[in-house]
Order: C-alpha cells, then structure tokens, then sequence
C-alpha cells in the first residue's frame, strides 16, 4: 500500500543531550487518519513539527527520512519546503490564539495563503475565504472575514484555524493537540468538525494528542509513543480496545471511565517517565513496567511483529498476550 | 519530561559563569584588596613634596607626582577607600528606601501607591545630576551630602522596579497559596514576595554600582563630594584637568575609575539569567 | 450534623474595562464531614472564583460562607487565622503554584511556622510526617520545586495543604496540569487521605471521568449559576438539565465503537459574554429545548435542576447506561 507519508527512524536531539524523539516510525497512507498518541515527553509533537520543518532552531535532526509522496522533506530544498507547507501539508495547531496573526484580518490570513498556493486574484480569494468560514461553522462568515482573531472564541478561533488548513485542498493535515485548549462541548463540537471535513474531502489525517477518547472516534490507526519512541501501533479498534505493549496498557487502563459500570480504583502507573537526558539502556519503560525481566533492562526492544498488522515494542508481548486481561 | 535543574537560589547566585563575569569579579576583589592593604602599600598620601612636584612616573614614583609633589601611586591607592564605598553606600541607601516604598505601593495600591508613584514622576521629570547637585550644595559639600543627593535621585528606580514585580508577583498562584495558609498580608510580602523580587532588583543594583560610583566621582570632580585634600579618583581628576601636560596625574585615577565601573558592569551578568528563581 | 461547609447565596463579581462580570451569581452548596463534592463547568462558569472565595482569597459581593457554623466573613485577625487553619486549598499548576526560592521543607514548614506551631523539633517532625502521608520521602526535603515533576510538585502542594490538619479541602482543578498516568496517582492518594483523615473535599473539576470516580455529589455551573447538583451515580445515569445532559454526552470515551456512533454534539454555538448574559436562564441560546419561556424567566433550582422543562423533556440515554451494562 502506497504511504502518502513516511517517517523512517527519526531522531530528533535538543541542547544538553535531551533525545526528544529515538528512531521513530509513522506511516499515513492516503486517506487514512493516523493518530499518535502519547503523554509529555513522549517526543509526539516533536515528531509532527519535524515533518514541516517547524523544530525550533536548537533542535537537531540527527537522523532518519521524512518522505511524503516520494519526497524526502528533510534533504529536499527550502523551497520546495515551502511549497508544500501549508498546500500539500498543512497544520492545525494547538492553541489557536498564537497560531493567528493578532494583527490580519483572519480574512486576510486565508486569502494570503489562497493567493500565494492557488495563484487565486484578490477577489476569488476572499469569496473562496468566506466559503471556507462557513464550510467551517462560522455564522455569518462574509461579514467576520473582516474581523481580528481576538474578536472570536476559543472555539471559533480553532475552526478559522481548521479553515486555513484546508484552504488549499491539502492532502495530509496535521493536528496536534488540536482541542487541547477547548472546553468539552467545544471540543465534541471540533471533532465532529473534523471527522465531516475529513470524510468529506478525503484528506489524509495525521491527529497528535495525550487523550485517547478524543483520537477515537477520529483515528482508523493509532501509534502510542513513549520516551521518544513508537511503543505501540495498530487498528484504532484494537489497539485501543486491547493494548498489547505494558505501558499502552497501563495508560489506557489510568484513563477513567465515564462509562464504566462501577466506580473504581484509579489505576496509575507507577514511577515517572524517564528523564530524556539520563535515559535507562534498554527498554525505556523497564523501570515502571510490571512485567520486566532481565532482558528488557539489557536490551531496548525494537517494535515486533504481534500479528495482524499489530507491531509492539516489547520482549514479552506474546507470553504476556496469552496470560489474558492484566 | 523533567530534567533535574540545578536550582539557583542561595548563594551559588552569585557565582560567575562566563570569563567576563570572572574578570570582572577579579577587578573589583583586587580594587577592594588594594583599598584594604592601601596605607601599607603606599606612602603618605598628602605628603607634599613641592620640589617634586609634577613628575613623570618613576621608580621612586610609579605614578608620578601632582602638583601639591604628592605621589599619585599612593593617592590612587588610597583614594579608592573614599570612592570604593560611596558607590556601595548611595546603591544601598537608595534600595533601602526605594524598595520597601515601591513593594508597598504595589502590594497595598490604593492611595500609597498614587503618593509614591506621583513623587517617583516628579523625581524621573528632573534631570537627575542637576538635581543631585541641588541637594548636595544645599547640604554642605561633603561626602555624607554627596551620597544622600545621588542616592534621593536613585531611589524612585528601586521603588518602581520593585513595585513592578511585586505587582505581577502577588497574582502568582504561590502567593495565593501562601494567603491561603493564613499568612498575614505583612508576612506574605515580606517573607514570600520581596525574596521573589530580590534577583531581578540584585540585578540591576549591581549594574548601578557602576553609575552610582560614576556619578559620586563626577560630584567631587566638582567640588561637591569628597573635600581636598582626601584622595578620590574623581576629585583627583579634577585638578589634574589644570596641568593637562602632567597626564599621568589625570590618566591613573580615571584608569581606576573606569576599570573598577566596567568590572563591575562585566559581573554584574551573572544576576542576568533567564529563568532566574523561575 | 450540620455541614462543615454551607455557601448560601454567594456572589463573586469583578469589575473590568468593559464592564462588570458576576462570576459567581447567588451560588447555595453545602458540604458535609468526609464528603466530596465536585464542582464541574466548563472556562467562564464561576467554580475557580467560587473555590476562592469560600477561603477569602477573593472577596464575596453577597452572600456568605459558614463553616462548622461560623460566618467566616465576620472574623478577623486571630479567629479569620484560626479558621484558615481548618480549610485549605490545592491548587492547579504545579509549577507556579509552590515558592520557586523554597526548598520542598521549607514550604511544606511554611503554615506551622506562619501560625506558630510547636518547636522547630516537632515541626520537623510534622513535615517529615506529612510528606510521607503524600507519598514523598526524605529524599526531596532540601529540593526546590524546579527540581522536581508536576506529579511530585502535586505532593508537595498537597502536604503543604495538609499540614495544618485541616477538616476541608478546596482542589482546584488539581490534576489537570499533568499527564494521565501521574493523574491517576494523585487522585488515588486524595481518595485514599479522604478514608485516612476523614477530609472533606470541594474538588473543581471539568473532566467528568474523574467526578464519576472521586466525588459523592456534584453541582455542576454555568455562567455563574448552579444547574443542577445531586448525588454522583443518580445524575450520571440519568441527568436533568440539558447542560449536563450536554457535558456528558460531549465527553470523550477511550471506546472506539462509541465514538463513531456519536452523534451530533447536544450543545451547539459558544459561551454567551459574561458582561451580557442571556435573559433568563442562561443556556438558552445553546440548549435544544429552548422554548420562549426561558427568555422571560430565570429557572430556580427545582429538586435539584434548574430548567423550566425539567418534567417534560425526554429521558436522556447517558453513556453510562448505554454501555458496559
């Protein structure tokens, strides 16, 4: 099957010998909504900002390829970077306040984008622009092209954001943290926004988030990353239905439940992540995982083939399959 | 996530991290020391030896002689146990009165606040050595009038900057935390807000030290501060600016001048930290 | 018994450039000994402000707040420090929420020193104590906060609020600053200090999840304005007041199958200004049953929900009751 995006091995350091991201591996094929899932430090935003270029300048790749549609975007030219950003990749960011110029009109932003991706003339653009501000929700949208980003919500923010991303037809978004900064009813609000732009555009969806019920409903793969690594991936159904790898378990089972039939426990997983400068040799998870065994502090497992499509990155995955629910 | 940050509160504060920070340091210990061991070091400052007077320097006088015939080396030695400590003193009396004033009027507002505010306005509106030399000649030059004159025209920079971040401190959720716990309002700006303040007001004292020295020198050059015969690095200058072909008597107080200012600019840094007390 | 803590009709407001906004608008809650009661809403809906000012940080407009009997806006001095010594608060961001020029010993010491408790023999000894009741050893007592992770900041916080023995705690939000994982632990460790200490707890929350496994009763705000409230397990499995019923459905669930049946959100558009708040009930102009009686008229907390249609609106199939038996 034919990847639109690959990442292959990406490493990503930072100053003071901090590994934010450890040979990490992603694949979103066409028209596929992948979704990476992981807690801070986990080296998941640091992985979506390096497909774009958008690493902050102390931050060193130091190894691994990016390739969309054939293209390895970390070796290609600035300026074939540049085309592609925001027409054939595009990004929907986490706090929309500062994704937003404060001082352009938002009609502004989108039609500056239109113009320069599309060649579109002034005035196409601002009819293209109020089209996507009402594709988006936004109530009387001619009218609020003309206002600043201050001037709307949280949430209306978030859908003028989501309206610049697909203004130029692209054909992979990126959304991280994308309604982390949302109230739960706006939040259900993006999502349902999300889910109908995507089904109805088809666009290849690549969503980074820490909480699992929101990447859900949108996700047909999902990838749990820890310490800088892909621990974890898999179908959507499965994965999060029955994790196999020990942390993607324990992460899962801390969530709580609005839908479980009794109050319970909290189930934490005991310990702190690891610190990214002082990271133990072997499996990163070994010294808070149930289930450790002298091979896992020796060796750091590379993700295993665990049968229909499902890959883990633990030693043990099998026996600890076969042991049933923990 | 975290990595273990090696935390800067305490004295490791004031430890030098770069070679300038170091150098600068090392020029103002050595001024400090000199000053200290300065009558054993160096002869009679005032003694005059007219026969002598205006001399190149030599070995019989390293720096040379003034026009009195009183050795400069000496002199300058000396002179920096009068302008070494007006600096310090002007420094710390203008951060004695402006920095409790300032905290309070931005911890308490109200009409505090206003009358400090409206005073410190008025003082930024003079210009400030202008002022400086008012006070001081109303006071009888001296070197008590010549600190107290800078140090009344320092103080509203202290109070505002100390105002500053007690206003943006006091909104902080440790602050509310310590309300909380039943700390009186004097005890929560005293003991939990101020020490909060201390780095950034630390900084910029430090830095002052320079310009305060600066402007002490710069009032006994004109007769206001340190009276003759007393050796001051200023005041020194001062004559020596009659017999400008007598160089030496001009060039080695304002060498000291400068060197200890710009050594104390140079450490002054190490209080510049990003994610100082953060 | 009477509540340890009784909020009657307690209005928070604060003035801005625009206007004034009334935060908290005539709020009645009560909490008994040993009892959790969450209060849930969303940004804007008044349950910081109204955690705040049941300890005085922010000053009450009207109303007032009794505890153990006591109207503690009409103490002063010794007895308004003597009252603080029973409620204390934890509060949401580990990182600015503790003293960054403090070492972990010197914060949690702090209170006892503040009132004068004991010696400094026995009040190392209570710190010592403490920090190990939150889960902290030794180890961290001459750390400063920057030293540390927001889930052991937490501790530090908690113990902080701890040491005094207090009767109440107001959490603000305590667990929202930190990664799912570290969530958990702290929400267990309150869970398991309620049983230990018989604390009460005003915990502030918006993630449903956590109520439905931490609280005995829940009031849950809008602008300003108490809902509805009752018992945890009742308003989950059958909720009243279109917002709940809102909240609850918009409340994302790890549970793939569920997700993809959503259907559309229940609340629609954005929070009204609070400097021009709806007629009426407030959550009109987001609420499916709207209907003109609610513009004309403000709905009263009727057995616990605050809608005019309370009686008549269909039931409600919660996620609760629709899955996992």
């Amino acid at each position: 099957m034919s990847s639109l995006l690959r990442i292959t091995d990406l490493s990503v350091e930072f100053p003071g010998g901090v590994r934010a991201a450890r040979g990490v591996s992603l694949e979103v094929a066409a028209g596929e909504t992948l979704a990476v899932v992981g807690e801070s430090g986990s080296g998941k935003s640091v992985t979506a900002l390096s497909v774009l270029g958008l690493l902050p300048e102390e931050a060193t790749v130091t190894g691994g390829r990016i390739e969309f549609a054939g293209v390895d975007l970390l070796r290609c030219p600035r300026r074939q970077l540049n085309e592609l950003r925001g027409r054939a990749v595009a990004m929907v960011y986490q706090d929309p306040l500062t994704a937003l110029n404060p001082v352009l009109t938002v009609g502004r932003q989108i039609e500056e984008g239109l113009q320069r991706h599309l060649g579109l003339r002034r005035r196409a653009a601002t009819v293209r622009a109020a089209e996507l501000l009402d594709l988006v929700g936004i109530p009387q949208a001619a009218r609020r092209l003309r206002d600043y980003p201050h001037q709307f919500s949280g949430g209306m923010r978030q859908r003028v954001v989501i309206a610049m991303a697909i203004s130029c037809d692209p054909r992979l978004i990126i959304a991280d943290e994308p309604t982390t900064a949302l109230d739960v009813t706006m939040q259900a609000q993006i999502l349902d926004l999300l889910r109908r732009l995507r089904d109805d555009l088809g666009t290849s969806l690549m969503v980074i988030s820490h909480d699992v019920g929101v990447v859900a409903g949108l996700a047909d793969r999902v990838a749990i990353m820890y310490a800088g690594r892909v621990v974890e991936s898999g179908t959507a159904v499965e994965l999060i239905g029955a994790p196999k790898h020990p942390y993607g378990r324990g992460l899962l089972a801390s969530v709580p439940r609005l839908d479980a039939p009794s109050r319970v426990r909290f189930a934490a997983i005991p310990g702190t992540p690891p610190d990214p400068t002082a990271l133990p040799a072997g499996c990163a998870f070994a010294p808070r995982c149930g289930h450790v065994v002298d091979r896992c502090r020796d060796a750091d497992p590379p993700l295993l083939d665990a049968a229909g499509g499902r890959l883990v990155a633990c030693w043990r995955h099998a026996e600890l399959a076969l042991g049933g629910a923990g | 996530m975290t990595r273990p940050v090696e935390s800067a509160p305490g004295l490791r504060l004031f430890r030098p991290t770069t070679p300038g920070q170091w150098a600068g340091l090392s020029i103002i210990a050595l001024w400090v020391l000199l000053a200290v061991l300065a009558t054993v070091l160096s002869a009679d400052p005032l003694a005059q030896q007219t026969a002598d007077r205006l001399q190149g320097p030599s070995l019989a006088h390293l720096f040379g002689t003034d026009q009195l015939g009183r050795d400069v080396f000496s002199r300058v030695l000396q002179g920096g146990r009068a302008t070494l400590p007006i600096g310090v003193s002007i420094v710390l009396l203008a951060t004695l009165v402006g920095v409790p004033l300032g905290a309070l009027a931005g911890f308490v507002r109200g009409w505090l606040d206003e009358a400090v505010m409206r005073v410190a306005d008025l003082l930024f509106a003079l210009p400030a050595l202008v002022l400086a030399l008012a006070i001081a000649a109303a006071l009888g030059p001296s070197v008590s009038s010549a600190v107290i004159a800078i140090a009344a025209v320092m103080w509203p920079r202290y109070a505002r900057l100390a105002r500053g971040q007690v206003l943006t401190l006091r909104r902080r959720e440790f602050v509310l935390a310590d309300r909380a716990t039943g700390a009186s309002p004097a005890q929560v700006l005293w003991q939990t807000v101020l020490p909060n303040a201390a780095p950034v007001v630390t900084l910029v004292a430090v830095l002052d030290l320079g310009t305060a020295t600066l402007a002490g020198a710069t009032l006994s050059f004109l007769g206001l501060g340190v009276q003759p015969p007393t050796p001051e690095w200023g005041a020194m200058v001062s004559t020596a600016v009659q017999t400008p072909e007598a160089w030496w008597s001009s060039l080695f107080p304002g060498l000291a001048l400068v060197s200890f200012v710009v050594a104390v600019n140079l450490y002054g840094q190490v209080f510049d930290r990003k994610g100082l007390g953060r | 018994m009477t509540d340890l803590l009784d909020v009657r009709a307690a209005t928070v407001a604060y003035r801005t450039r625009a206007g004034i906004v009334t935060a908290v608008n005539s709020v009645d809650l009560t909490v008994g000994r040993g009892e959790i009661l969450a209060l849930v809403g969303e940004s804007g809906c008044g349950k910081s402000s109204l955690g705040r000012a049941v300890l005085r940080l922010e000053p009450l407009a009207g109303g007032e707040v009794r505890f153990a009997g006591d109207d503690l806006g009409t103490l002063r001095g010794t007895a308004l420090r003597q009252a603080r010594r029973r409620l204390q608060m934890v509060f949401q961001d580990p990182q600015s929420s503790l003293d960054p020029r403090r070492t972990v010993r010197q914060i949690v010491e702090r209170p006892l020193k503040v009132h004068g408790i004991g010696s400094p023999a026995a009040r190392r000894e209570k710190v010592a104590e403490t920090l190990d009741l939150v889960g902290l050893g030794s180890r961290f007592l001459d750390r400063y906060p920057a030293a540390l992770s927001g889930g052991q900041r937490q501790r530090v916080g908690i113990a902080r609020a701890l040491v005094l023995d207090p009767e109440l705690l107001v959490c603000d939000e305590p667990v929202s600053a930190l990664d799912v994982s570290i969530q958990a632990q702290i929400l267990q460790l309150l869970l398991d200090l309620r049983e230990r200490l018989g604390l009460a707890m005003l915990f502030i929350a918006h993630d449903l999840a956590v109520v439905r496994h931490l609280a005995d009763r829940v009031a849950v705000m809008y602008l300003g304005r108490i809902v509805e409230q009752g018992a945890v397990e009742e308003m989950f499995a059958l909720p009243r007041h279109p917002y709940t019923q809102a909240l609850l459905s918009a409340a994302p669930v790890p549970d793939v199958a569920a997700e993809r049946a959503r259907t559309r959100p229940l609340a629609t558009g954005d929070l009204p200004d609070p400097l021009d708040p709806p007629s009426g009930c407030a959550f009109r102009t987001r609420c499916p049953h709207a209907r003109p009686l609610c513009a004309a008229l403000r709905p009263e907390l009727v057995h616990g929900v605050a809608c005019h249609r309370q009686d008549e609106l269909p039931p409600f199939v919660s996620p609760l009751t629709h899955l996992g038996g």
